[in-house]
């Protein structure tokens, strides 16, 4: 009978539920997404050749772990005022105390466990589904991976039902020691005035100092190697905290006492938000945690994306060379978009190759040079290509797979003389090299097997061989970086969502009494929006700050710069979040903006 | 007196549910006027259409029929924001409950429908003192809503209601949530501002004392207006009485007219 209540309370109140049960549905897909990586040995090993990917992988689980329990301690919460009139009720009508606690747990697991379900099962979907766009749009072949995993399945569902038992047993806990009367009552507490003390000034620094400690053990990383992580992570997360607890408060106090807030629902909405950022600390430091680590991810796994093309082409001018020109390999190559396409006789006497002078004065050789990430290809005259150490290299490397160690450049008649058997090097220079990948692959297949059969990929010449082995080792990194950016921006944009729309009931009266105040429904509208705006704002501009810090952690993994081209993921990702804040917007004066007219 | 018509309301019906569903009349056919200056009372029991006719009278609703006109204006000709300037310059309010904004503290509170209507800062603080002033609250304006007492708040709200100079007060159970010496308080004071500034003010109560204090009493019954009475001079405490014989008759006929 009991259970059956239960079941009947939240489905009779299906549409109040829904806003914070979609909020547990994600959260719960979300961590499964996580887990279905992160539990993935064969996947990380695979396709990251860093010993720290496991490291930070740990980390990752950890601060997920951590953020999922406050989420839905919150969510919990709300449903609980949800809740409390009916409890009250129940007890009033002569409910036991003890029945009415089985019920208030029955209850909790039971949301527990089937948004764990759900959320699982949208997991499974949304893995595979951006997984596979991932790996399109990335054009990165990531192996061994798995949309659905078993132990993440497991790992998920263990977490899930741990954490709803332990906050059906907090629910209970609440509501037993809470007099009948204020269940009944429901009275949403007093919000008292803040009162600005000496100790919030000293928060508000505190704030910014522990900022500065984990900004500066971020820079240091080459001193302090892994520990900066860690130390890293506390100082921000309480420096966030504190700033949203005392600095932003200061000035909201200080911009009332402007004459900014005389103007039309400023100073409303000034108090609103005083009292949203009070209420919201815990939130928004979550949510800028989040947004860095969201940003963070897709910006590292752009600047891996990048450096793919700049580390392939970086030292050599050509994608590929032709050894044998089989009729496969001819055919293969007018489905090839070539820019260029040049070929070189060669005579190999011992350990010496020798090159034609007049071939390379009528096609000069090429070499590609990279400073600070940027290509240049430029020509090497004839007579340079054997004395000039770069040039030299180049051409040397486009041949690795004969065993030369001396390069030759003699004149058309000295080359006719020599008695060796000629061959040719057929060197391709492509549009692009992303694009033109696949037919490359199958040419050097082609050749390959015209070697003998220990021969590898890495011994052809060109960069396609390069740009190969790069993707392989970066496009796991790239892919985990996309793929986790995203989880965490819709993690975060729900919590932040689920938070303001939840509040939206208490908001209601307070608009309602604006509009009989007078206060015209674009001036509400108005101040609606900067309300969300500012609660959207802040995170993410304390969010980006925090990335443009963390970023120097990847100096030394990344190699130099990885601040440049930040603007191609910094503009996805403000879209994305700008598209969160419209449909918040939307909802949320959905749900408060009185509309009465006269006209009908 | 001033014998102008502050008020005329005429003729007006209200019928909730759409004309394929069930249909329900909270108001038949109400008509009545309030002057300049008169404080008009308006009784029934809960049902009765009290809070309809409140919510027309202060543009928050539409009548199915009939106008109304508050001073020269009918209302059902204004647009959106029309009326909500209207609300915020001609008509002020007090509630059973205070309604105030608990995030801004209470001299911000009584200036928002200046602030709303972009009054000049140091003019909204002027004109915020001279009504606190008036109503004794000064030493209230720094507080907070959550800081002060029930009869407080409402005094607060009652300065609210005043600071735009309206021509009209609507009070719904102003005293509903006081108790009695906050309640007499708040009415001495709501006399006081009627008298003084010549304020109309429309109060809907159940409670006979709170209605003693009003010049005209409109007693209101499945919606539509029964009787009247007028205090014509009486002393306060006589009117009491005539308002308590009155409800009693009122409550016996509504026995026999439920017999038929």
């Amino acid at each position: 009978m009991l259970f059956k209540l239960a079941f009947i309370n939240v489905k009779n109140r299906w549409r109040d539920y829904l806003v914070s049960f979609s909020g547990l549905i994600i959260s719960a897909a979300i961590f499964y997404m996580f887990e279905a990586i992160a539990t993935n040995q064969a996947l990380i090993k695979g396709n990251i050749s860093f010993g720290v990917a496991s490291i930070v992988f740990q980390f990752g689980s950890v601060l997920l772990g951590i953020i999922t329990l406050v989420y839905i301690v919150y969510a919990n919460s709300f449903l609980m005022t949800m809740r409390e009139h009916d409890y009250g009720l129940f007890i009033m009508l002569g409910g036991k105390k003890s029945r009415l606690g089985f019920l208030i747990f029955l209850e909790t697991l039971l949301i527990g466990i089937v948004s764990t379900i759900i959320g699982g099962l949208i997991g499974i979907g949304l893995t595979k589904a951006l997984g596979n766009l991932l790996m399109q749009l990335l054009g990165v072949q990531i192996t061994h991976f798995n949309s659905f995993s078993p132990s993440a399945v497991f790992v998920t569902l263990i977490f899930f039902v741990a954490i709803f038992f332990v906050a059906s047993l907090i629910n209970q806990h609440k509501l037993l020691h809470k007099p009948v009367l204020r269940l009944l009552r429901n009275d949403t507490e007093a919000d008292k005035p803040m009162k600005i003390t000496a100790w919030r000034y000293v928060e508000g620094f505190l704030g910014l100092l522990l900022l500065g400690i984990g900004y500066w053990a971020m820079a240091a990383v080459n001193t302090l190697v892994l520990m900066s992580i860690p130390i890293a992570l506390v100082t921000i997360v309480l420096g966030t905290y504190f700033l949203y607890n005392a600095f932003f408060q200061l000035l909201i106090a200080a911009l009332r006492k402007s004459h900014l807030a005389a103007k039309g629902l400023n100073n409303f909405t000034l108090g609103q938000l005083n009292f949203r950022i009070r209420d919201y600390t815990k939130m928004l430091t979550i949510v800028s945690i989040l947004f860095a680590l969201a940003l963070g991810a897709i910006t590292v796994g752009m600047g891996y994306h990048r450096l793919i093309p700049t580390i392939a082409r970086g030292n050599t001018a050509y994608d590929l060379v032709v050894y044998k020109k089989t009729a496969q390999t001819k055919e293969l190559m007018t489905k090839l978009d070539l820019k260029q396409q040049t070929t070189y006789q060669r005579k190999i006497i011992g350990k010496t190759a020798y090159f034609d002078q007049s071939e390379f004065q009528a096609q000069p050789f090429q070499i590609a040079d990279s400073k600070n990430e940027k290509v240049t290809i430029r020509q090497i005259s004839a007579n340079q290509v054997t004395k000039q150490s770069k040039a030299r290299e180049q051409l040397f490397s486009l041949q690795a797979n004969y065993a030369i160690d001396k390069l030759k450049m003699v004149s058309h008649q000295d080359f006719q003389q020599l008695t060796a058997k000629a061959s040719s090097l057929t060197l391709l220079q492509t549009t692009s090299l992303a694009k033109s990948a696949p037919v490359l692959g199958k040419i050097a297949n082609d050749q390959l097997k015209q070697m003998n059969q220990t021969a590898e990929l890495q011994e052809l010449g060109g960069a396609y061989p390069v740009y190969q082995m790069a993707n392989l080792m970066f496009g796991g990194l790239e892919f985990m970086g996309f793929f986790l950016g995203i989880a965490f921006l819709t993690m975060l944009a729900s919590c932040l969502m689920f938070k303001i729309l939840s509040g939206a009931q208490a908001d209601q009266r307070r608009y309602w009494m604006l509009n009989r105040l007078g206060a015209r429904r674009s001036l509400i509208r108005s101040s609606i929006r900067r309300e969300l705006g500012v609660l959207f704002l802040l995170p993410g501009i304390l969010g980006i700050v925090h990335v443009l810090f963390g970023l120097k952690l990847f100096v030394p993994l990344m190699g130099g710069n990885p601040y440049a081209g930040l603007q191609t993921p910094f503009i996805i990702f403000l879209l994305l979040y700008l598209g969160y804040y419209l449909v918040t917007l939307f909802i949320y004066n959905k749900l408060v903006v009185p509309a009465v007219s006269m006209q009908s | 007196m001033n014998e102008t018509t502050v008020i005329d309301v005429q003729n007006v019906t209200k019928v909730y549910g759409k004309q394929n569903e069930k249909q329900y009349t909270a108001l038949k056919n109400v008509n009545f006027k309030v002057k300049k200056g008169e404080f008009v009372g308006i009784m029934g029991a809960s049902g009765s259409g009290k809070t309809t006719l409140l919510n027309i009278l202060a543009t928050m609703d539409k009548p199915t029929e009939g106008k109304v006109v508050i001073g020269d204006q009918d209302i059902s000709e204004l647009t959106q924001n029309q009326l909500s300037d209207f609300r915020a310059k001609q008509i002020g309010f007090i509630f059973q409950d205070f309604n105030l904004l608990e995030s801004l503290n209470n001299a911000e509170n009584i200036g928002l429908p200046l602030t709303l209507q972009g009054v000049k800062k140091r003019q909204i603080n002027e004109l915020v003192h001279q009504i606190a002033g008036q109503l004794g609250i000064n030493a209230l304006l720094d507080k907070y809503p959550v800081e002060i007492s029930g009869g407080q708040k409402q005094r607060v709200a009652a300065a609210r209601g005043l600071i735009s100079r309206p021509q009209i007060m609507f009070a719904d159970e102003p005293t509903g949530a006081l108790d009695s010496k906050s309640a007499r308080e708040l009415l001495e004071t709501l006399k006081q501002v009627n008298e003084e500034e010549q304020v109309s003010v429309l109060m809907v109560t159940h409670d006979p004392f709170s209605a003693s204090y009003c010049e005209r009493i409109l007693f209101i019954k499945d919606g539509q207006i029964g009787e009247q009475l007028e205090a014509n001079g009486q002393k306060r405490a006589d009117f009491y009485q005539t308002i308590l014989n009155k409800l009693g008759t009122f409550e016996d006929q509504e026995g026999r007219t439920d017999v038929i």
